[in-house]
């Protein structure tokens, strides 16, 4: 029975509310907690058009080369915070970016090693840390994914212990020679209705290339019934591509939507990488329409064609103008 | 010819500029990668509550106690998340849950719990970022193993996330009366 009371008590203890749960505006004050954070202090310098590598560590190295990083450490938590600094494996699983459980290695973490695995800052102290990744001259070639985390200590407590890390991650290919090229294809695109009746787009994306890619897009609706045009739309997408991996894209839209026909312009990116297809679609009255087939590069073949047959009639023209020249200068 | 030598002059002083970093910061050595130049952008930050504690089953609710009998999940919420992204860029982020076994710290491993499900609620933004929460429900592997719980995708700029997830540790219906204590981490990245 004390058992039990002891139970009672604890489990139906009051809730410990959220420091921000008394209706903190959206938008926090610059003093407000915000936690620990972390962010990439440099990058290399041929990356520097590439909007991912700002954020991101992200190279290309032969075997046996080595990196060097630094990442800033910043405590926000309003009070002193102990905080452990540690490479942690990662996985691209089902259009997301995954760093795996505490210190779950795999060769590039073994490969990774930190100035300050521990750092105890004041409150709004932040501390500079080296990374380095020495890539061993017998490395496997292929893109190997990590995090580089900051994480608040656990400390001791009843109930549940919450414990938050934040990170860097690192998009790491080996291989001799040059970067492999990123590339992706959008597959096909089908007008829809959902259960509920909303209007929807889907496609599907396939990553075509040798690096990961970190997608983000839009869809837009133009000479819709009436001229109308609709969009930027977001698109709805898992975030993180791996190698030969497919995913699927959706966009709902406003029930309001007319059906069509639309000229749908299905626009995506990945870092300096942007693949832009068009697609005329209708939406059905209900359940899945017609899936239309995109082209692999977004210039149909009968453009090719097309323009290969007055790229060939413009020669012979020419030809034939250089003769009747030489034939009237001759004379 | 004067006016050439000019528009030279400046196309040199043009590529010469190009070719400088903003702001070097390694040199090049021999078997390292190659020079860098400073970021300016901010930082990813994530802040949640240290402790939290969940609360049985109301009694008024007509199922007293069931939770012991063989419900047995306990509910509550873990305080607020805030995901603060100063980067400035356009990189994505993705917050994952993971959990311990709660456990009671008797020897008897088979009281521990046996799930633990996590849905992020009130889910709010500030920015432009687009936010996809994610609830680890039953009857889908448990936020035991590691999951995905919110993404924020097509980020452009600063942007920031504040959720409430609520937690739901399942327990087996034999579970002992007794202080349950686990680990739930928040990682974004």
């Amino acid at each position: 029975m004390h058992r039990l009371l002891t139970l009672m008590a604890l489990v139906a203890g009051t809730l410990l509310p959220a420091a921000g749960a008394f209706g903190i505006p959206a938008n926090a004050a610059p003093n407000d907690p915000s936690g620990i954070g972390i962010r990439l202090v440099d990058a290399p310098v041929e990356l520097r058009d590439n909007p991912r590598a700002l954020v991101y560590v992200i190279d290309h190295v032969s075997p046996g080369t080595t990196i060097e990083r630094r990442i800033e450490v910043s405590n926000n938590t309003g009070a002193p915070t102990d905080i452990a600094v540690y490479p942690g494996a990662a996985v691209i699983k089902d259009g997301s970016f995954v760093g795996l459980e505490a210190d779950t290695p795999n060769e590039l973490t073994t490969w990774t090693s930190v100035s300050a695995p521990r750092l105890t800052l004041a409150e709004a102290q932040k501390e500079v840390v080296d990374v380095t990744i020495a890539v061993p001259s017998d490395a496997a070639p292929g893109e190997q994914y990590a995090v580089l985390w900051a994480q608040t200590a656990a400390g001791e407590a009843e109930g549940i212990t919450q414990v938050s890390r934040v990170g860097i991650r690192v998009y790491l290919s080996v291989g001799e020679g040059g970067e492999p090229a990123a590339d992706f294809d959008l597959e096909s695109l089908t007008a829809q209705r959902t259960d509920a009746g909303l209007p929807t787009v889907t496609a599907v994306v396939r990553n075509t290339g040798g690096r990961a890619l970190d997608l983000r897009g839009t869809l837009t609706l133009s000479d819709g019934p009436g001229g109308l045009s609709a969009g930027p739309f977001p698109v709805r997408l898992g975030t993180t591509l791996g190698l030969g991996q497919t995913a699927p894209i959706a966009v709902e839209l406003d029930e309001q939507l007319p059906n069509g026909p639309w000229a749908a312009e299905l626009s995506v990116t990945s870092g300096l990488l942007t693949k832009t297809e068009q697609a005329s679609i209708t939406f059905p009255v209900s359940g899945a329409g017609e899936t239309v087939p995109l082209s692999d590069d977004g210039v149909p073949g009968w453009w090719w064609l097309g323009g290969g047959l007055v790229v060939l009639a413009a020669f012979g023209l020419g030809v034939r103008f250089v003769r009747t020249r030489r034939l009237h200068s001759h004379r | 010819m004067k006016t050439l030598r000019i528009t030279g002059t400046l196309a040199i002083a043009g590529l010469t500029l190009a070719a400088l970093p903003a702001s070097p910061a390694m040199a090049e050595d021999e078997g390292t990668t190659a020079v860098t130049f400073a970021l300016a952008g901010g930082s990813l930050t994530v802040d949640v509550d240290p402790a939290a504690t969940l609360a049985a089953p109301d009694k008024e609710d007509g199922e007293p106690g069931t939770w012991l009998s063989g419900v047995g999940s306990v509910s509550g919420s873990l305080g607020e998340v805030l995901i603060s992204d100063e980067r400035g860029a356009t990189g994505t982020w993705v917050v994952t849950a993971a959990s311990s076994t709660f456990d009671d710290g008797n020897d008897a491993e088979d009281t521990n719990s046996t799930n633990v499900f996590y849905y992020p609620e009130d889910v709010k933004k500030t920015g432009r970022v687009d936010l996809a929460p994610t609830s680890v429900a039953a009857p889908g592997p448990s936020i035991m193993t590691g999951a995905p719980v919110v993404t924020g995708t097509n980020v452009v700029g600063n942007n920031t996330a504040r959720f409430t997830p609520t937690l739901t540790v399942e327990l087996p219906p034999h579970a002992l009366a007794d202080t349950y204590t686990g680990t739930v981490t928040t990682s974004v990245s």
